[in-house]
């Protein structure tokens, strides 16, 4: 952890933005023009630390401890990479190593690659995991839910796990301090849902529907199973009966036809 | 029936006015939008549902053509009911549209003449049981889709004032009505106007408006009765015991 300390500083003091440090043309340039006298150190300390990524030793937090790492995002908007130490340390996620969830940068040599591929909570969030973790997979499977059609259908403003969990300050739902616990919904929904009441979220947001849980969406749906294939099943047996009264001669088969 | 060169042509009746006929145009293809840029939303793992979405120009456009389609759908659903309850051929067309007892009573003597157990059908009116079923079905569930897809399309407004739960069934109803509305389109609506081979491959009611005497005298005989009583100097005709559906 000592190099995490080193570079956090220099970072901090540089302000490099993620595109900066990952790009090594236009990090010198940079350096060059702002800081020529750390303009050795910074290359020098990634040198040191250009090594392989695994998830015994990321070495993540030497750069993203600093609360200036930014990058630009393709939107032209700047993009926080900062990790919060203390608040990781507190969350559910505090004894996972940065590669159990940002997968695509293991094997990878630092500096690694700038563009990191979306967290997929499901690795390990899904049924049949050993691990324990709450399994969140029959959400993303329902396409009778609000959250999880959007997600499936790709909707631009389709919400992903952290844009309410959060990131790397995941708590547990009953912590007050969480975003999602029962008296923080309102705020939080009410990012995407501006005026969400105070009984805005007073049932499930991640509906499971079963009898005991969201159990008027459960019945709502049965009513419209029974009633779609009850009514469907009659339809067709209906005209089975109808094809049939044609068929042995009892009513018209052609268009103007008395009998057959 | 074949028609020779010296035969008179069948005296044939209005069914449908030019009005009703537009509307159910608008209807039809209003429907089938909804259906078409619906269907991803209710089956999002479909291939189909990519192609659709590719079709129309993506995701965002999709909710465009649909809502678009919803407010056509809104439009003819607020006329329709203007129609029905001020012009005195809606009035008209609407008491004839509602449910009476005789319509149980015919829809039990069907199925006892299709199993065998009586000797005929009933005798229907300008509308039968089925059509009267298709109707109400279709204006309750314009209603249903009308009130729930306005609710998803205002879910912000809507969360100022109803929990989430509230979004949540409006979402499971609006899936299932759709999915209900058209394989009740597809399997019922159908078979009773295309598929029935009586009528196959297409009754003309909703192009021309209009029904041959023949049509009218088997499908709807109380209604050809009262048409001819009527009629100044045109004797009732008895109609036959046995009416080829």
């Amino acid at each position: 952890m000592a190099d995490i300390h080193i570079d956090s500083g220099i970072v901090g003091i540089l302000n490099l933005t993620s595109t900066e440090r990952h790009n090594p043309k236009r990090r010198e340039n940079t350096m060059t023009g702002r800081l020529p006298v750390l303009s050795i150190l910074i290359p020098l300390s990634l040198a040191a630390g250009a090594r392989m990524v695994t998830a015994a030793e990321p070495a993540c937090l030497s750069c993203h401890s600093a609360p200036g790492f930014r990058e630009m995002g393709a939107n032209g908007v700047e993009k926080s990479l900062y990790v919060d130490q203390a608040a990781l340390a507190s969350s559910v996620h505090a004894s996972k190593s940065c590669l159990d969830c940002h997968v695509d940068f293991r094997g990878q040599s630092l500096p690694h690659k700038p563009t990191a591929q979306p967290v997929q909570c499901v690795r390990c969030h899904r049924s049949g995991n050993t691990l324990g973790t709450p399994d969140v997979s029959r959400i993303h499977n329902f396409a009778d839910i609000v959250h999880g059609s959007a997600l499936k259908n790709a909707k631009p403003d389709a919400p992903q796990c952290e844009d309410c969990h959060g990131t790397h300050e995941i708590r547990r739902a009953t912590d007050p301090k969480s975003t999602v616990y029962r008296g923080s919904l309102p705020a939080t929904c009410g990012k995407c849902h501006p005026g969400a009441g105070k009984d805005f979220a007073a049932e499930s947001i991640h509906v499971l529907t079963t009898p005991k849980r969201d159990a008027v969406v459960y019945w709502v749906r049965m009513f419209y199973i029974l009633l779609v294939v009850g009514l469907m099943s009659s339809f067709c047996g209906y005209i089975l009966l109808d094809l049939r009264a044609r068929w042995i001669g009892r009513l018209a088969w052609r268009r103007g036809d008395h009998r057959r | 029936m074949t028609s020779t060169p010296d035969a008179p042509a069948e005296r044939r009746f209005k069914r449908m006015t030019l009005n009703q006929r537009i509307q159910h145009i608008i209807l039809m293809t209003s429907f089938f939008t909804l259906v078409v840029t619906g269907f991803p939303v209710r089956y999002p793992d479909s291939p189909v549902s990519s192609k659709i979405i590719q079709l129309v120009g993506g995701f965002t456009m999709r909710s465009r053509i649909h809502r678009l389609a919803a407010c056509v759908l809104i439009g003819l659903t607020v006329y329709h009911v203007f129609y029905m309850t001020l012009s005195k051929h809606g009035r008209s067309e609407l008491r004839a549209l509602m449910p009476a007892f005789k319509d149980a009573t015919d829809a039990i003597q069907m199925l006892k003449f299709y199993v065998g157990l009586t000797p005929n059908t009933p005798l229907f009116d300008r509308f039968n049981f089925i059509e009267k079923f298709e109707y109400l079905a279709l204006g309750w569930g314009s209603i249903l889709m009308i009130a729930t897809g306005l609710m998803l399309w205002f879910q912000n407004q809507t969360l100022e004032y109803l929990p989430k739960w509230t979004l949540d069934v409006a979402r499971v109803i609006h899936s299932y009505e759709a999915l209900l509305g058209f394989l009740a389109i597809i399997v019922w609506h159908f078979y009773q106007v295309h598929l029935n081979p009586q009528v196959f491959p297409m009754s003309r009611v909703w192009l021309d408006g209009e029904i041959s005497e023949h049509q009218l005298k088997t499908l709807h005989p109380l209604e050809y009765e009262r048409i001819l009583k009527q009629e100044v100097g045109r004797p009732t005709q008895p109609h036959p015991k046995n009416h080829s559906l």
